[in-house]
Formats: C-alpha cells, sequence, structure tokens
C-alpha cells in the first residue's frame, strides 16, 4: 500500500508576498527561487527510507509538504489516498504522518514527561483512559518507561528527543518522519534514538522517513532519496546509492567511512567491491583478501 | 540555580496533597493567603502554622524543599525586618543607644512581618511543589470557565501559562549561554552608570528575542504536526475531579480558618 506519493512536486517559499498566480508569477522567478522543484517520489507503508542531501537542499520543505505544514505550488502530494491540498482532509493526514523535528527544545508543550506525550492524543479527541494507555505504550516504545513524572528540562538531549518521538507515536501515525532530529545529539544520543527507530520500523512495521545528513544513518534505510538544490538526483538503494562516490562528492555529501575505504583500497588496486556500508563489513571483505 | 526557583519545581511524588483537585489547591492558597493577613495574634497565626504544617506532612514533600523555597527572597524579609525594627515608633522602648530606639511593639511587628512573608511563600510553593505545570494550568482554566461566557479566551490563557512555563527554563539557559557568548566577544556588562549596563543589556536582549521568536515558529510547526487545532474537540487526561480527598482537606482547612476569623472579630470587638 502507498504511505506517500509526491507528483512532480514544485514549492517555493513566498518571500516577496506575492498574491498573483503561481503560474503568473513563474516568469519573473529563476529556478533557483524554488526550494522544491518537481520531486516525484513513492513511499510504500512499512518502507524505511532515508533522505539526504546537504545543507538547504529542500529536505526540511519536503518533510514540511508531507503533512500539509506547506502546500505545494505545482504537483500533487498524496497521503493515503488525500490530497494534502484538501484542507478538511488536512487533520486526518496528520493524525497518520507525524513529525519529529530536529531540536527537540522546541518540540515540547508540556513542562512533564507525561503531560507532553498526552498533547497529542488530546488533540485529537481520544478518552482519558485511553490517553494514559498510550501514555505508558508510547515510552515503552522509546525504552524510557521510568520517566512519565520528569521535567523535561533535567533530560538528556537523546532523552529529550525520544520524548519527542514518544509524544508523536502517542498519536499512532503510520509514518513517522525525523526531520535531522539527531542533529544535535552526541554519538550515544544518536544511537539511542537510532536504536528505537529501527526497531519501531522492523518490529511494528512503522513507515518511516529519515531525512539525515549522516551518511551511517542513511545506509540503514531500505532507500535513499538523494536531493540537491531542491531537485531528486538520487535513487535506489544504499549500495547503489553509495557506489557513486564521485556523483555525491560532486554534490557536497560523502559516503559513509567503509564505503570511503573500500573506494581508496579499489584505487590503490586492490581488488576489492566498493559497495560496502558497514565497518563490520569491510572488514569482512579485506580478511578475504588475505 | 535560579532556574530551581518557584517554576518547574514539582516534586514528584504520590501523596495525600497531590492527588487534591488543582482547582481545591489553588483555592486554598488563596485563602491561606488571606489568612495570613488576618490573623494578628499569635494563636490565629499558630493556626495559619498549624495549616501549612498539615499541608507539608501530607505532601510527603522533602521539609527541606519547602524550607529552601525562601531563599530567593531571604533578602527581603531582612530587609523589610531591619526597616520594621528601627522606624516602627509605638510602644514602650526596650532598647535605644544614640539614635536608635526599639519598642516592644516594633519587635512584636517585626516577627510578625517576616513570619506571615514566610508563610506566604512556603504555602504558595507548597503548591507548585505537588502541582504539575498542567494540572495548575488546567485548574484555572476550569476556574475560570465562567469568563467564557464573555468570550474570554480561557483555553488558549491556559496554553499559553502551561508553554510560558515550559520555557522558561530553556530561555534561562539561552540568556546564560548568550550571556556567555558576549563577555567572550568583550562585552562588558559590570561597570559604567545605570544607563550604559542598560545599554550593555541590548546585544543580550536581541538575540534572546531572535532566537525566541525562531522557537515560537518551530513550536507551532510542531503542534500543528501533532494534531492541535485549538480546544474544540479536545480531550485532557486527566480529568479534573473533586473526590472525598478535597472535601476532607477543605473542611479542616475552612475550620481553621473560621477560627482565625472569630480571632480577628473578637480583637476588634473586644466587648462581645
Ligand atoms: N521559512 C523560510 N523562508 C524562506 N526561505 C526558506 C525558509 N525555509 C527554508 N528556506 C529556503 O529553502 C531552501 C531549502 O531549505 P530547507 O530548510 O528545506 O533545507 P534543508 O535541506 O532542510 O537544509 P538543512 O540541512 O540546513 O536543514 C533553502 O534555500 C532555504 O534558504
Ligand atoms: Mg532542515
Amino acid at each position: 500500500m502507498e504511505a506517500i506519493r509526491f507528483d512532480n512536486v514544485t514549492f517555493r517559499y513566498n518571500q516577496t508576498g506575492d498574491l498573483r498566480p503561481p503560474e503568473e508569477v513563474l516568469t519573473d522567478f529563476g529556478p533557483s527561487d524554488y526550494a522544491v522543484r518537481g520531486i516525484s517520489f513513492s513511499i510504500q507503508k512499512g518502507e524505511f527510507v532515508a533522505i539526504l542531501g546537504h545543507n538547504g537542499s529542500g529536505k526540511s520543505t519536503v518533510a514540511k509538504l508531507m503533512n500539509g505544514l506547506l502546500f505545494p505550488e505545482k504537483g500533487t502530494i498524496t497521503v493515503f489516498g488525500m490530497s494534502t491540498r484538501e484542507l478538511e482532509k488536512l487533520f486526518e493526514i496528520r493524525k497518520r504522518v507525524g513529525i519529529v523535528f530536529q531540536n527537540p527544545d522546541n518540540q515540547m508543550i508540556a513542562t512533564i514527561v507525561e503531560d507532553d506525550i498526552a498533547f497529542g492524543p488530546e488533540n485529537i479527541g481520544i478518552e482519558p483512559d485511553e490517553i494514559s494507555r498510550r501514555v505508558d505504550w508510547a515510552l515503552r516504545c522509546v525504552g524510557m518507561e521510568g520517566y512519565r513524572m520528569a521535567s523535561s528540562f533535567r533530560l538528556s538531549g537523546g532523552q529529550k528527543q525520544r520524548i519527542a518521538i514518544a509524544g508523536v507515536l502517542a498519536i499512532q501515525p503510520q509514518v513517522l518522519v525525523l526531520d535531522e532530529s539527531t542533529a544535535m545529539l552526541d554519538p550515544l544520543g544518536r544511537k539511542e534514538v537510532l536504536d528505537v527507530v529501527k526497531s519501531l520500523n522492523k518490529q511494528q512495521g512503522m513507515t518511516v522517513v529519515l531525512i539525515t545528513h549522516f551518511m551511517e544513518e542513511a545506509s540503514l534505510a531500505d532507500r535513499i532519496i538523494v536531493l540537491n538544490d531542491g531537485e531528486k538526483v538520487l535513487e535506489g538503494t544504499p549500495r547503489q546509492v553509495f557506489s557513486r562516490y564521485d556523483y555525491l562528492k560532486s554534490i557536497g555529501l560523502s559516503v559513509p567511512f567503509a564505503a570511503k575505504v573500500a573506494r581508496i583500497l579499489k584505487d590503490k588496486g586492490v581488488p576489492i567491491e566498493a559497495d560496502v556500508l558497514t565497518t563490520e563489513e569491510l572488514f569482512e571483505r579485506i580478511c578475504q583478501l588475505l | 540555580m535560579l532556574r530551581d526557583v518557584a517554576f518547574g519545581q514539582y516534586y514528584p511524588v504520590d501523596s495525600y496533597v497531590h492527588r487534591l483537585d488543582p482547582r481545591v489547591k489553588l483555592i486554598l492558597v488563596v485563602l491561606f493567603i488571606a489568612a495570613i493577613f488576618l490573623s494578628s495574634s499569635w494563636a490565629a497565626l499558630g493556626a495559619c502554622a498549624l495549616l501549612l504544617l498539615f499541608g507539608v506532612a501530607f505532601s510527603r514533600v522533602a521539609v527541606s524543599k519547602v524550607l529552601k523555597s525562601i531563599k530567593p527572597i531571604l533578602f527581603l524579609i531582612i530587609f523589610s525586618a531591619v526597616l520594621n525594627l528601627l522606624f516602627y515608633r509605638e510602644g514602650t522602648p526596650v532598647l535605644s543607644f544614640w539614635i536608635i530606639q526599639i519598642t516592644d511593639r516594633a519587635i512584636r511587628f517585626t516577627v510578625l512581618m517576616a513570619v506571615r512573608l514566610s508563610m506566604l511563600i512556603m504555602g504558595s510553593s507548597l503548591l507548585t511543589l505537588t502541582t504539575t505545570p498542567v494540572a495548575l494550568t488546567d485548574g484555572i482554566e476550569s476556574l475560570l470557565k465562567p469568563l467564557k461566557a464573555v468570550r474570554f479566551p480561557v483555553h488558549e490563557l491556559a496554553l499559553i501559562m502551561s508553554i510560558a512555563l515550559r520555557f522558561i527554563p530553556t530561555l534561562m539557559e539561552e540568556t546564560d549561554r548568550i550571556i556567555n557568548a558576549q563577555k567572550a566577544r568583550g562585552a562588558d556588562f559590570e561597570s559604567g552608570n545605570i544607563v550604559a549596563r542598560a545599554k550593555a543589556l541590548l546585544p543580550i536582549l536581541i538575540p534572546l528575542l531572535i532566537s525566541a521568536f525562531r522557537r515560537a515558529n518551530e513550536l507551532s510547526d510542531a503542534m500543528d504536526s501533532r494534531c492541535y487545532t485549538g480546544s474544540k474537540g479536545r480531550t485532557k487526561m486527566k480529568k479534573l475531579k473533586v473526590t472525598y480527598r478535597d472535601h476532607i482537606a477543605l473542611f479542616v482547612s475552612l475550620n481553621i480558618m473560621a477560627f482565625i476569623i472569630i480571632d480577628k472579630v473578637m480583637a476588634l470587638f473586644p466587648a462581645i
């Protein structure tokens, strides 16, 4: 089943306050004014998709288009068969697509963890007892059972971000979008959050869209979509995408450490396949050579 | 340090006082403050102290936590005590040297004021120690509900208060960070006259304001993403409910307050 579909989506931030229809304004602008240009892709239910791109390549804009925080200027976005343009469907769309943003401090509404997680379910009119059960469940999903009554400002960055994820999970969305949700965390906090995301995808079949500029994170996905200056430039499995070392480099991205080492070895004439993703894999391949 | 003061200092244990309805706690605190200022006899003040003692005992909050709440206003208490002591002139002098004269009534008044102020702070911090910010704002929302009839945005006000409480520690941390960053750039906040010092605050206030707007922007995206559409169709995880606990607390408190009022009336009309 198709969860999210982008059809030739174009978007630009309205910096001019121009009220004319987009067709007319189009002529006044160069292509570089667009944050998102003619992007099409489809994400299936249960998939784990990573979106990669350098700063300002349009990743956050794509995320905000997914649940109708922004609307496309041209093209359509379909979420479980509903267009984000239909305002009366927006509530249903947001129930299905939850976004976790970059800074956990700016996503929490309440001081006490349980009150914050309850915010989403309260908004969609869930019964009080069920909300309480959902808070427990969401805390268990992110491995923070003991923190129900904790004050959010006493938590570490990784813990805060896990609470932010729990706050979105409590709405029980079908799709979890993480917009650089690990960018502000240290390696340990990053691992905590990624482990939670992986297990949600594997154990509960949650559709995950992971937006990141860490290559190691992207290599966890089933599929990677690479953006450059608002356009989709590559799409494929991590192996396919990271084998394009030179191209990625030309658009300001790198590849996972292991792939880089393999590539350097290959350039030096070592007979090794360069499509490795993890250091363990690299280690094995090198061992096979010896 | 400063961020532990007054707000967000919720003390997470389960107790009789924690379980009281926030509306009842709010009303009791207001009545308690009124009672403190009605009490002018030692007996009445003792009754107030007894009420406070009950509150602390049944809240399972560490006594040191409650006592510590006085710390931020300790200076104020001492300062006003010194002034009272020196300038309260009625009564018979018990101590006099140089131009200073301290009367018996001055001592009595000073102690009375200091005790009142301390109890006032301890009583109201017992409220924030035993009530989460959301419960507190829910309570206020519910108490102000009659104002909805005149289109007063009660729900919005409660949400704003709750978000403000949530962001106080965040913005304090941010202020510290900006001050340090500006100091590292050679900013000087300590010298100069008042005007110069006020001007020196500008490089702190402007980044703080910009960052607050940025945060507000991101917060609104996060709230939209979590399906917030206003108070319509919204439920609450914790339904406010007045139970037997609240009845008992109200009964005990009102009795003690009745005693204070009778005591006051008798003091005003000794003939009765
Ligand atoms: N609110 C806004 N108003 C105007 N322009 C914006 C706004 N937000 C983003 N842009 C512009 O749109 C383009 C895409 O930004 P976007 O935030 O989607 O990039 P990103 O890939 O998420 O970058 P980053 O890695 O820094 O998060 C950028 O050129 C940016 O300057
Ligand atoms: Mg971004």
